[in-house]
């Protein structure tokens, strides 16, 4: 297995296009040396990004924040900008495994791993990310809610790296929630998650809601049926309570070693009405 | 404990400053000039006949040294001779060991694995045993073992157990109310944090050392003597003095046997370290078991019968001895606290394509005891009576026969169920829930767990500097037991504790102990080293009393000075019995030593009488220990998860060794009760594991249990004469009550009873969505 530490973003493409697709790259590695380890994945180059230079960074300006590719998800922990106004996104980096692995696993790599209980896409989904992918042949955004395919599958082409992640202004009266639930605080993966980003007018009408599931489906998903329940609705106790029953249609979830189907569709609409609470008391706030 | 010297204080763990710093060295840790590493081919299939093994291509490969099959092996286990080593021409379950390499690196064993064919045929299997044992049985897995009557039993059970006293039908008859319940409990893995390991050392005369880090060094040696088919002389088990955990699965032959094995094919030494997917596969487990239990009681509260029926789920084998040991054991929750005047009691073992039940902290009387401290919650509220009430008014006392014939002796259940409902101020309701989807209640059960009373020996030499050695087999596998042995010896000799050196287990020199199971350790090792203490002393008594002029009946010694009783100043230094000799030239000279070249080394064993029950009934020599536990805890009733807010432990250790560890032992204790009663359980889909990782299986990190502030610990002391120094065995005790505590919390927060075990958030979730529905 041949193993690259590229030190620009042009090496990295041209070291990935000269692997000739059959590259795995690698930043935090928290996932990919396990499925090396444990579940007999065989590179052939193992193409490692983590010191490219300057993809580490959080900045906001008027159009929202932007995230550089390779900022571990420590670095989100606390982060002002972030708990102020981007509060999912700060509700998942809390939670996500334990110190060590998210002062490793990097944003852009948990999105990049597609895994259906990540608990990076739910929040930024819910806050109406996008990912900057580039290649050689120049860079293009994509919507998170059209970025996963499947199980470990996205719509990044061989050859494509993701450079930045995005979520625009939430702007005023916006209010985002992550209820996540596992059996252990720490160091436990999502059983089922919902995210959920709102905005409200004076009368506390949704004028936008965005919500997404996460373990309850082969990729994250939105709830497109909560989101068109909401539209228009005055955000009342009986509204989120109402929104938690919709919820149960917009996914089918599976049973697994972590969860039974029965008990994640039994939690769906707890987590929703969770998540939704939360938001709509921080677009109060 | 009156007037001790240093015995029962909370001296400083010896395994303490090592393990701080880092520096302590596990079996783990170990290499060999030249050592090969080993990899086991273990089967896919839960139940399929070998057709064939193709080894040529694995052999083939360069740095390959050695291939094993059965035919290398052949060797059945020893009772009830069910379980090869390597599998014959059948695998049982999913894990089960069909070959095994050594080679140079890893890699290569991984390569060599790969390139074994086996050619299967598969049988139909069985995984629940309440099939497995019923006429109806899709597949027979071994020959039956024999039940009551000495009748060879029915479909798959390998093993049964019986209890009874009085007269069910009658007792039933005088009831006033009968209460009957189903309760299971799952499959749980010990989850040791150092694996299964084995280095093994075979030289060409077949003389065998193996380092390992068992739990029973001695059984071991047997075993790998019958596997390799030599002397056990010729068999050295070695155990460092550190050992990351066993809880019961490190107990017998594990992977010793493969190591050797290869070992001897390869003349060479080889390294065995099991995976964690084969720590939970291939090791042993928690037997599950479905209990079914029929209570008879009066209107004021009075037990009159009571009949228990437990299904024991064995896997696919039987580990040793252990298998008919579990099946007894479970029978000792189920006595050791109630008086019932009339009982019965049958305990079956069967056997599923699953991995295999062996031992397991608790040794099946933590799944009994689930069950009988449920039953009594249940019955209570259907008395209307206080569920602590309930228990007072049946418990055993000092001078009863239990219900399997014991003379009750040094009963602990009273004053640590006392105390216990004192600190969690039982009668008072608990304060309001903190979340507001949650509700909030406390509950109470007694935990009871026999000590298995063994057979140990130990050896104590006094150096020429007048330090000490203590030579015993008992394995340290993180209850503190070289600590406690040290103080004992610094007790007898009235020395500090740096004047005393525990040794490494290794079979070559330590003498004969039957290993760490069955919270049995502190009273047989304990009087083994109080009798070799004794013995010691009277060598260095006899060898005093002609320079100090007295009777060595007169004699005493502390601080590394041998004394006459009651005149301190005719003394003698320890030191100066050993004799120097001129070798000639003056400054060169001979010694320390002793005149007749020996060793001032005493040693002595220990082992016990079995009991006698009032009609003469033969019973194996016990103990019991009690620990009591409540719990205040509040449950989110739409997630199901439970957040406890104080959890009480009291504990009857008779008299304790060392404070500080058996508080260790409840702290530890409480961790593990509600890791099995909350967190774990094994999972399976066709017999294959799904959660055989660390990831899935949810172990309770230090965040899920409770905190120094939430937990609240106490220490009742019971007069148990026949310990060492009134000492009773308590690692396992303190583990028992946690889940039914818990469950009985849970029963009064949200009405709903709870009768599986482990109490999964997902469990409770799903039960309370089923009884809110049943009352809409």
């Amino acid at each position: 297995m041949d193993y690259l530490r590229p030190q620009t973003v042009a090496e990295a493409l041209a070291a990935i296009a000269q692997a000739g697709g059959t590259a795995t790259v690698i930043a935090g590695g928290t996932d990919i040396i396990g499925d090396i380890k444990f579940r007999g994945l065989k590179p052939t180059a193992l193409i490692n990004i983590n010191r490219l230079e300057g993809l580490r960074y959080i900045t906001e300006d008027a159009s929202g924040l932007r995230i550089g590719a390779l900022t571990n998800i420590q670095e989100l922990v606390g982060n002002p900008i972030i708990a102020k106004s981007y509060t999912a996104l700060g509700d998942a980096a809390e939670r996500f495994a334990s110190l060590q692995v998210r002062n490793l696993a990097t944003v852009a790599g948990s999105l990049g791993r597609a895994s259906p209980g990540g608990d990076m896409a739910p929040p930024l989904m819910a806050l109406g990310a996008s990912v900057i992918a580039v290649s050689p042949s120049g860079e293009r955004e994509i919507d998170l809610a059209d970025f996963f395919l499947g199980p470990r599958r996205t719509v990044l082409q061989p050859g494509e790296l993701m450079r930045e992640i995005r979520i625009p202004a939430p702007g005023p009266r916006s209010g985002s929630a992550y209820a996540r639930l596992s059996y252990r605080d720490v160091l436990d993966l999502c059983i089922v998650g919902v995210a959920s980003g709102i905005k409200l007018d004076a009368g506390n009408r949704v004028t936008s809601a965005r919500l997404a599931l996460g373990s309850v489906a082969p990729r994250p998903v939105r709830a497109a049926n909560v989101e068109a329940f909401l539209l228009g609705k005055e955000l009342t106790d009986e509204v989120i309570r109402e929104a938690g029953n919709v919820s149960s249609q917009d996914a089918n979830p599976i049973t697994d070693q972590r969860a039974s189907a029965e008990y994640r569709k039994q939690m769906m609409p707890v987590l929703t009405r969770r998540s939704l609470a939360r938001a709509r008391d921080a677009a109060q706030g | 404990m009156v007037d001790t010297f240093i015995l029962g204080k909370s001296e400083l763990n010896i395994d303490a400053p090592e393990k701080i710093a880092g520096r302590a060295k596990y079996a783990i840790d170990m290499t060999l000039p030249g050592m090969l590493h080993a990899r086991v081919l273990r089967s896919p299939r839960a139940h399929a006949r070998i057709l064939s093994i193709d080894t040529s291509a694995a052999r083939a490969i360069p740095g390959v040294l050695a291939v094993i099959t059965a035919q290398d092996m052949p060797h059945l286990e020893d009772f009830p001779g069910d379980r090869p080593t390597l599998a014959l021409d059948r695998v049982c379950y999913i894990g089960d060991a069909v070959a095994a390499v050594a080679a140079e690196t890893l890699e290569l064993a991984e390569q060599a694995l790969a390139a074994i064919k086996v050619e299967y045929e598969d049988l139909p299997a069985v995984f629940d045993p309440e099939v497995a044992m019923s006429e109806t049985t899709p597949v027979i897995i071994h020959p039956s073992g024999k039940g009551p009557g000495g009748k060879v039993m029915g479909n798959n059970q390998a093993h049964w157990y019986g209890a009874a006293d009085g007269d069910l039908d009658k007792g039933f008859a005088e009831a006033d109310l009968i209460v009957e319940n189903r309760f299971t409990t799952g499959m749980a893995q010990c989850t040791p944090m150092e694996p299964h390991v084995a280095l093994a050392d075979v030289d060409i005369y077949d003389n065998c050392a193996i380092y390992c880090n068992t739990q029973t060094p001695y059984l071991v040696k047997q075993r790998v003597a019958e596997i390799l088919k030599v002397s056990p002389h010729k068999i050295r088990i070695i155990v460092p003095p550190h050992i990351g955990g066993g809880f019961g699965c490190k107990t017998r032959m594990k992977g010793e046997g493969i190591a050797a094995a290869l070992s001897r094919a390869a003349r060479k030494p080889v390294k065995l370290v099991y995976t964690r997917e084969e720590v939970f596969a291939d090791t042993t487990v928690k037997h599950p078991f479905v209990i079914y239990i029929k209570d008879g009681v009066k209107q004021d509260g009075t037990l009159v019968a009571r009949s228990i029926r437990a299904i024991l789920d064995a896997g696919a084998y039987t580990d040793g001895t252990v298998g008919g040991l579990v099946t007894r054991n479970a029978a000792y929750g189920a006595v050791g606290v109630y008086k019932v005047p009339n009982f019965k009691l049958d305990n079956f073992r069967v056997y599923t394509n699953k991995p295999v039940g062996g031992a397991f902290r608790g040794f099946g009387v933590a799944q009994t005891t689930w069950a009988v401290e449920s039953q009594m919650d249940i019955i209570a509220e259907k008395l209307g009576m206080d569920p602590l009430e309930l228990r007072l008014k049946n418990l055993l006392v000092d001078g009863d026969y239990n219900p399997e014939q014991y003379l009750m002796d040094a009963v602990g259940s009273y004053p640590t169920v006392q105390k216990a409902a004192e600190l969690i101020e039982w009668g008072t309701p608990a304060d309001a829930p903190i979340s507001p989807t949650a509700k909030r209640a406390k509950g109470i059960a007694i935990g009871c767990k026999h000590f298995s009373i063994q057979t140990s020996s130990a050896a104590i030499k006094i150096h020429e500097d007048g330090s000490f050695e203590v030579r015993s087999s008992v394995t340290d596998i993180g209850q503190g037991s070289r600590t406690v042995m040290a103080q004992i010896v610094a007790e007898e000799f009235k020395v500090q504790m740096s004047q005393v050196r525990v040794i490494r287990v290794d079979t070559d020199v330590t003498p004969l102990d039957t290993g760490q199971s069955g919270s049995s350790t502190t009273v047989k090792a304990g009087h083994a080293v109080r009798l070799a203490c004794k013995e010691t002393k009277r060598q260095l008594f006899d060898r005093a009393a002609s320079l100090l002029e007295a009777a060595a009946g007169d004699l005493d010694t502390a601080g590394g000075r041998v004394f006459v009783k009651g005149s301190p100043d005719r003394s003698i230094a320890i030191k100066d019995l050993f004799l120097k000799l001129p070798m000639g030239a003056p400054g060169y000279e001979y010694g320390p030593f002793l005149e007749n070249y020996s060793e001032l080394v005493g040693g002595a064993m220990f082992y016990p009488q079995n009991e006698r029950g009032p009609k003469g009934e033969v019973l194996p020599k016990v103990g019991f220990s009690y620990c009591s536990q409540a719990v205040d805890l509040e449950v989110d009733v739409e997630t199901g998860r439970i957040k406890i807010h104080k959890l009480v432990s009291i504990l009857d250790p008779g008299k304790p060794m060392n404070d500080q560890m058996a508080i260790g032992q409840i702290e530890g204790g409480v961790g593990f009760g509600i890791g099995t009663g909350i967190f774990e359980e094994m999972s399976f889909r066709d017999g294959k594991p799904t959660n055989a990782n660390l990831t899935d299986y949810r172990i309770p990190t230090a965040l899920d249990v409770p905190n120094v502030d939430q937990l609240v610990f106490g220490q009742v002391e019971t007069n148990f004469a026949y310990g060492p120094y009134g000492a009773k065995g308590i690692g396992e005790v303190v583990v028992c009550a946690t889940a039914a505590a818990i469950a009985n919390a849970i029963r009064s927060a949200t009405g709903v009873r709870v009768l599986a075990m482990p109490l999964t958030q997902e469990r409770v979730a799903l039960a309370i969505a089923e009884y809110e529905a049943s009352r809409a």
